[in-house]
């Protein structure tokens, strides 16, 4: 969305077009946001748009989309020339790297007090990449400084309800993850993972969207590391994959619903392999540095 | 509520603020509990494209209308 809203790329200046003739036409008080669903024709063409999930409700706009798709001519549906992409995080999909998918939720707590809706049961997922280069020396020996301070600033934080922004860098206190190995079976070496992350901020921000304002807070995640990986030294792709990182949450950002429950609290961060059709980019490409 | 059950039998001093011990007796059942459901994952059967640009270049080929669920982080990855 940040992407859209911003980026030059020929299909993000269509979205900036179309997006003001939706749902969010008009507004008196403008926001940050475009949140919605749209429809549109592949030359950019708004048809509707709206920002509710109600069933009914989004079938009775996608009907009415195709109804409005019908009344138009070729020329209008497609675009002159093929589009071009612009520079994407997705053209840098680590194909030959690996390719994870992050799991966040809350554990298990005594005396636990949250109202019975779907914060008892949120969940939430991003994606981290690896190099080729920052794969191998996982499967050999562990992470690589660089990629586990990446894993720790990035993926300690606290997005279980609602988004939150990455850790600086300067932020993590401890990274590593290092690799032992358990057995060799023939051509796959069967390796365990042990590990450790500690990440901790303080500063001033809001913790509540539009509803406070910024005030010294501090927030933290840490706590060990496990899992378990199978490396193919014939294809010197890793072929199984599971983390787990478990530890303390404490306090909340602006967007991660958590002004009620800032714990300190049990919550977990589970590693995935990633299907192979899922190409979206990490949620902080951008702090990556690859170019 | 297996996890639950297995955490606390295993560290019955627990508090609010303590976290379970991370071990290979416990480490399938984290990582089922935080790993969602094929119940929970069932909007992702949807054969989404990752980007608007797929999605229009793919509409074109495809010649049909093109649906966007945009979202202050991205609806497959962090929303």
């Amino acid at each position: 969305m940040w992407r859209l809203q911003r980026a030059e790329t020929p299909a993000a200046r269509l979205f900036q077009a179309f997006c003001e003739e939706g749902h969010y036409a008009g507004r008196e008080e403008p926001t940050d946001t475009r949140q919605g669903i749209y429809a549109v024709t592949p030359s950019g063409r708004l048809l509707t748009s709206w920002n509710s999930r109600n069933l009914d409700h989004v079938k009775s706009k996608m009907r009415e989309a195709l109804v409005d798709w019908e009344d138009l001519d070729d020329s209008q549906r497609y675009p002159d020339e093929e589009l071009l992409s612009g520079p994407r995080p997705e053209d840098h999909y680590p194909k030959d790297g690996l390719v994870l998918q992050v799991f966040t939720r809350d554990l298990p707590r005594e005396g636990d007090e949250q109202r019975e809706d779907w914060r008892r049961e949120a969940w939430n997922v991003d994606h981290l990449w690896l190099s080729e280069e920052e794969m191998l020396a996982l499967a050999k020996t562990g992470l690589t400084a660089e990629a586990a301070n990446r894993l720790v600033r990035l993926h300690g934080r606290d997005n279980v309800r609602g988004q939150s922004r990455r850790y600086p860098r300067e932020a993590v206190t401890r990274a590593e993850l290092t690799t032992t190995l358990d057995e060799q079976l023939g051509l796959s070496r069967l390796v365990r993972l042990e590990g450790y992350g500690a990440v901790s901020e303080s500063g001033t921000w809001s913790i509540n969207d539009r509803h406070d304002g910024p005030a010294e807070h501090v927030r933290s995640f840490e706590g060990p590391m496990l899992g378990r990986a199978v490396f193919d030294t014939v294809t010197s792709q890793i072929t199984t994959f599971e983390l787990a990182w478990v530890g303390l949450r404490r306090g909340a950002t602006k967007y991660n619903g958590r002004a009620d429950d800032p714990g300190p609290a049990p919550m977990a961060v589970v590693f995935v392999l990633a299907p192979g059709e899922d190409r979206v980019a990490p949620s902080w490409f951008w702090d990556y540095g690859w170019r | 509520m297996l996890l639950a059950a297995l955490l606390l039998a295993t560290a019955p001093q627990e508090t609010e603020a303590s976290v379970p011990e991370l071990d290979f007796s416990n480490f399938a059942e984290i990582v089922r509990h935080v790993v969602p459901g094929p119940d929970e994952m069932r909007w992702r059967s949807v054969p989404w494209r990752p980007t608007l640009f797929d999605g229009l270049r793919e509409g074109a080929r495809l010649k049909q209308p093109v649906l966007l669920w945009a979202m202050n982080g991205h609806p497959l990855g962090s929303t």
